[in-house]
């Protein structure tokens, strides 16, 4: 499901190569709502700390009140306050 | 979403991302996911996915805790099981089909010689009322027969306004100077009397008659036209100021022999008893007389549980005489009767000049009389 033409909407505006969008994509939204794209599924999930598989490893987000707003096959949205976001 | 079909679950069991990522991979859409514990979550999903999770749910040994329609599913279940709304939606339905598809009222307007119920019993001849079918009036058409049908008509519109036809009419404005030749409209002044013009004024018209000119009932006096510059006849209404000597007459026949009947007090009465119109007693008498009258009463019995009715027939003899009331005798009776009944025909400014009669004795025994007062009135 893609929400928002943003991303390709980027990649055509500031002429950015395709290798460039091989593996995830985020978008954080004023720290109130995360939308990603490429994600592998989901670790844990909690309202605190949601945990998703990437391609080659996986993104920790911890916030307060975290839920998902919409969680698909490839995409994912999570709401709630968003303090950090860690790749490992 | 707000319009979509959804479906709240509430689960319990453990290893739930496992399970979400299993719907995943099967292409099910999850929205607002909340973990509420970490054995217990809420999340929604599309109705036409109900099936594979609740599949799913079933092999991973999850507990639903309750499932209930959101969005636009939840409006329509809400809908339909509401006999209120569900009424209320047909007969909002049946108005609008009602309103959209039939004439529910008809206007008419700008007429003041025609009357509306004129031209609505015209369109009622013609199929078009309350309650007619939009699709069966064509507007043009109907324009067309108003024109065709009325003369008074100049111009007419018709429009249909939601549920009301609105006929829009301008009648033709005529005045004394119209070239019409209408005489239906303008009608001469005509003598109602036998009499002489002593002088008359014309205001409007033409004169048929002048001062001194004898006139009879039924003459035209003024003709409702007139003649312009050019000759052309043009229609006027007829007004003068008329005076006249006017006769004003009653006729009066005498029969000096007449045959006078009379009632000899003798009569005959025959009772005839009848149950449902079936005669049940005839009273059977002969009638002796030569000439008589019958009268017949019939009488409803009361307070008896049958329909009973007695019917009375009585033969009252008559005989005639005849009589003879010579004129001379009566005359001054029968003048004075005729005075009384012309003078009844006098009207209130009348001036009486002279009285007289004539008497012609048609035969033997019938005589005329011919009673004239002869007045001045302003016609």
């Amino acid at each position: 499901m893609n929400i928002f033409n943003y991303l390709s909407e980027l990649k055509k505006d500031l002429h950015l190569p395709d290798t460039m969008f091989t593996s995830y994509n985020i978008i954080n939204i004023s720290g109130n709502l995360l939308y990603i794209e490429g994600h592998n599924g989901l670790i844990s999930i909690s309202t605190e700390t949601i945990i998703f598989k990437i391609k080659k490893g996986k993104i920790e987000v911890k916030g307060k009140n975290l839920f998902l707003k919409i969680l698909s096959e490839n995409t994912l949205a999570i709401q709630g306050k968003i303090y950090k976001i860690e790749v490992f | 979403m707000k319009f979509q079909s959804l479906i709240e679950i509430k689960i319990e069991g453990l290893n739930q991302e496992k399970f979400f990522n299993k719907l995943n991979n099967l292409g099910v859409e999850i929205f607002d996911f909340k973990r509420l514990s970490y054995s217990i979550s809420i999340f929604k999903i599309l109705t036409k996915d109900i099936k594979i999770v609740k599949k799913n749910l079933d092999s991973n040994n999850f507990k639903i805790i309750y499932k209930k329609k959101i969005g636009l599913n939840k409006f329509i279940n809400k809908i339909l099981s509401s006999v209120g709304i569900v009424l209320g939606l047909l007969i909002f339905s049946a108005f609008l089909f009602i309103s959209n598809n039939f004439i529910l009222r008809i206007d008419i307007i700008g007429n003041q010689n025609i009357s509306s119920n004129t031209i609505l019993e015209f369109l009622n001849n013609n199929k078009i009322g309350c309650f007619s079918s939009k699709n069966s009036i064509n507007n043009e058409n109907l324009e067309k027969i108003l024109l065709a049908n009325f003369n008074e008509i100049s111009m007419v519109s018709v429009i249909e306004k939601g549920s009301t036809l609105i006929i829009n009419i301008k009648e033709k404005i005529e005045t004394a100077n119209s070239d019409s030749l209408d005489n239906n409209k303008y009608k001469n002044i005509v003598a109602e009397y036998n009499g002489r013009i002593k002088n008359i004024e014309l205001i409007s018209g033409t004169l048929n008659v002048k001062p001194g000119s004898l006139f009879k009932k039924g003459d035209v006096l003024v003709f409702a036209y007139y003649y312009d510059s050019l000759n052309n006849k043009k229609c006027i209404e007829a007004s003068a100021k008329i005076n006249a000597e006017i006769w004003i007459e009653t006729q009066y026949t005498h029969y000096e022999n007449q045959i006078e009947k009379y009632y000899t007090g003798n009569e005959i009465t025959i009772k005839n008893i009848s149950l449902c119109g079936v005669n049940l007693f005839n009273q059977e008498k002969d009638i002796i007389y030569k000439n008589y009258e019958t009268t017949q009463t019939q009488t409803k019995l009361k307070n008896v549980l049958l329909p009973i009715t007695i019917s009375t027939i009585t033969y009252k003899e008559i005989k005639t005489k005849k009589i003879t009331k010579m004129f001379q005798d009566y005359k001054e009776d029968i003048l004075k009767k005729c005075q009384e009944n012309t003078l009844q025909k006098l009207l209130k400014n009348d001036i009486i000049l002279s009285e007289n009669y004539n008497i012609i004795n048609q035969t033997n025994d019938i005589i005329n009389i011919q009673y004239v007062i002869t007045v001045e009135r302003v016609l």
